[in-house]
């Protein structure tokens, strides 16, 4: 190959995921940008980064959570919890997780046993957990947790973020750009929105969806965000828009709705926003000290909604609990945390801690906290590269 | 039988429509102005950054993110890490912009900061990847991983050792010069040549045994 030709390849051809990773990224780089001319000084900083550090042990120490947490946090030496379990032997919490790897989505049982489900790029549950919608290259399909296939429907490029309507007669997902939604029996498909943001759309809860119908028959109601940032709601079905915010400036990074579907929750590069079922803006809160957000979860069932946020001046990640304006943090450690999600009773969360390599598993109530190591070589089937799986799913 | 429980079993709905077939990349056309006008220009995209612009800052980052990303991807083999060390990057950049001389310019600035933390992402996980294979007793991880990748090229080059492919993307993606590449590096130039040489060498090699 000559030096020239490898010259002009190298820079015209996109890598795995630029796109996408450029759009997430300008989003945290951009807010960062517009904190800038408020930041306090470097030498503020450090008087505020101990400041934070105390105030947190003296938490960690006084609350009743902190009790069991600080010995953890004592054990810390690299990133990562002392005397993590070599390997998953047991789901703290129960059911099953849909896990995202790079050979492709597996399934893990209680027990700590995992299938891997075939050649799919990501996996998400149906309600019941009778099936999981997987994205194929440039297909949606249907596999039974043992990875038999059901149906697959043609998409017109590479599918994300698949979602399980919570009736199970729906499935969204985004290709090319566009929102579509397939029946869930993978008879029919067809296009809501062609031109949408790539963040995974969010049906509403049950409940709200038959309030909503004002029958029997419930409504399917989907949030997303469209190209220019604004959050549409509306009847699949019928394709009729609920309503629609003005276009967001700081575009959400995730859509997830209270348990009750009485509250859509938006996650900011710098906050969290929430929104009623009926369009008004209830809550705006934003991050202190210049975190910035980056993955949500909201609780099964009762208001709380677990935020990751980081603080890229101190590489330091933070887990919290939050109630509206009320935040509690339950975890932090350098480094990054990737994902986080709620196990179906809502008693314990798997927290991702990608820099560690390690899942926690944490009892917000009580604090307790159980590590699994070596995440990423436990699903790493030896010939492709492990990187660190994402959870996609924890289902009943 | 609950709704649920009947759409899970197959029931139909309706109505069938296709979305047009979309080309998913859509580059902007090569800049080929003059060397010192794109640095001028720079420049001043620079000041305006810093003086709170935030197109100026938009611009930046869109004309330098391919070349970030694809840099930390190519050398540390993983999608996620290469956008948190791009990322990262242009955070460190946006908090040093008072800092910043706006006489260099601001490209090579950023790939500094991106390939040394690729690197050393890259040992770090193939320090990692000895530790985990110790008990065991299968080889060194690093050189026997082949992420799974669509593009030709980029595997090709993922199947470079790292001192290879670093070597790779300094030059040939990133345009530095082998006297260059040697400082940031700390190598002598003839080690930058002969390892861009074996490099070259491997890399044919490995294209023509996948097809290419």
């Amino acid at each position: 190959m000559r030096s020239r030709e490898l010259r002009r390849m190298l820079r015209e051809r996109p890598a795995e995921r630029e796109l996408a990773a450029r759009e997430r990224s300008w989003e945290v780089v951009r807010v960062s940008h517009a904190r800038r001319s408020h930041a306090p000084s470097r030498r503020s900083l450090r008087l505020a980064a101990a400041g934070i550090a105390a105030v947190a042990l003296i938490g960690l120490v006084l609350s009743p959570a902190g009790g069991a947490v600080r010995d953890w946090v004592g054990e810390v030496v690299e990133p990562g919890v002392e005397r993590a379990a070599p390997s998953l032997t047991e789901l703290r919490g129960g059911g099953r997780l849909a896990v995202d790897a790079s050979d492709g989505p597996w399934v893990v049982e209680a027990d700590g046993s995992k299938r891997l489900l075939g050649d799919y790029e990501t996996a998400t549950w149906s309600p019941r957990g009778l099936y999981l919608a997987v994205a194929a290259d440039r297909s949606l399909a249907a596999v039974e947790p043992d990875g038999d296939p059901r149906w697959t429907i043609p998409a017109p490029g590479p599918v994300k973020s698949p979602r399980w309507a919570p009736t199970g007669i729906r499935v969204a997902y985004l290709s090319a750009g566009a929102l579509a939604v397939a029946a869930g029996d993978g008879t029919t498909d067809r296009v809501l929105d062609e031109r949408v943001a790539s963040v995974a759309p969010a049906w509403a809860p049950e409940p709200e969806n038959t309030a909503a119908s004002g029958g029997p028959t419930p409504a399917h109601l989907l949030a997303y965000v469209d190209s220019d940032g604004a959050v549409r709601l509306i009847e699949a079905d019928s394709g009729e828009e609920r309503w629609a915010t003005a276009p967001i400036r700081d575009r959400p990074l995730e859509l997830a709705w209270s348990a009750t579907g009485r509250k859509l929750h938006l996650l900011m590069a710098d906050g969290v926003r929430a929104y009623s079922i009926n369009g008004r803006e209830l809550e705006r809160n934003e991050f202190s000290n210049g975190a910035l957000g980056s993955v949500m979860s909201a609780a099964p069932a009762g208001p709380a909604l677990a935020v990751i946020r980081r603080d890229p001046r101190l590489n330091t990640s933070y887990l919290s609990i939050r109630r509206g304006a009320a935040e509690r943090d339950v975890f932090s450690g350098p480094g990054r945390f990737t994902g986080v999600s709620w196990s179906p009773t809502g008693e314990w969360l798997l927290l991702e801690w990608r820099d560690a390599d390690q899942w926690l598993f944490i009892r917000p109530a009580t604090g307790q906290v159980r590590a699994v190591s070596r995440i990423s070589r436990q699903f790493d089937l030896g010939e492709a590269d492990p990187g660190f799986p994402r959870v996609a799913g924890w289902c009943c | 039988m609950t709704a649920t429980d009947a759409a899970e079993s197959g029931r139909r709905w309706g109505v069938s429509s296709e979305a047009d077939d979309r080309r998913l990349w859509g580059r902007p056309a090569k800049d080929r102005r003059p060397l010192m006008g794109r640095l001028t220009s720079e420049r001043r995209l620079v000041a305006q950054a810093c003086e709170g612009s935030e197109e100026a800052l938009e611009q930046l980052f869109r004309t330098h993110w391919p070349q970030a990303y694809r840099s930390a991807y190519l050398i540390a083999r993983d999608a996620s890490a290469a956008e948190d060390i791009a990322q990262e990057a242009f955070l460190s950049a946006v908090r040093a912009l008072d800092r910043f001389d706006r006489r260099r310019p601001f490209g090579p600035w950023l790939s500094r900061i991106v390939v040394n933390r690729a690197i050393d992402f890259a040992r770090a996980r193939a320090i990692r990847s000895e530790i985990a294979l110790e008990g065991l007793g299968e080889p060194a991880a690093d050189e026997r991983i082949e992420p799974v990748v669509s593009d030709e090229l980029h595997r090709a080059i993922l199947g470079l050792e790292l001192e290879q492919r670093t070597c790779v993307v300094l030059r040939y993606l990133l345009d530095w010069t082998p006297g260059e590449i040697a400082e940031l590096l700390g190598i002598p130039r003839g080690t930058v040549n002969s390892r861009l040489r074996r490099a070259l060498d491997r890399l044919a090699q490995l294209l023509e045994e996948g097809g290419g």
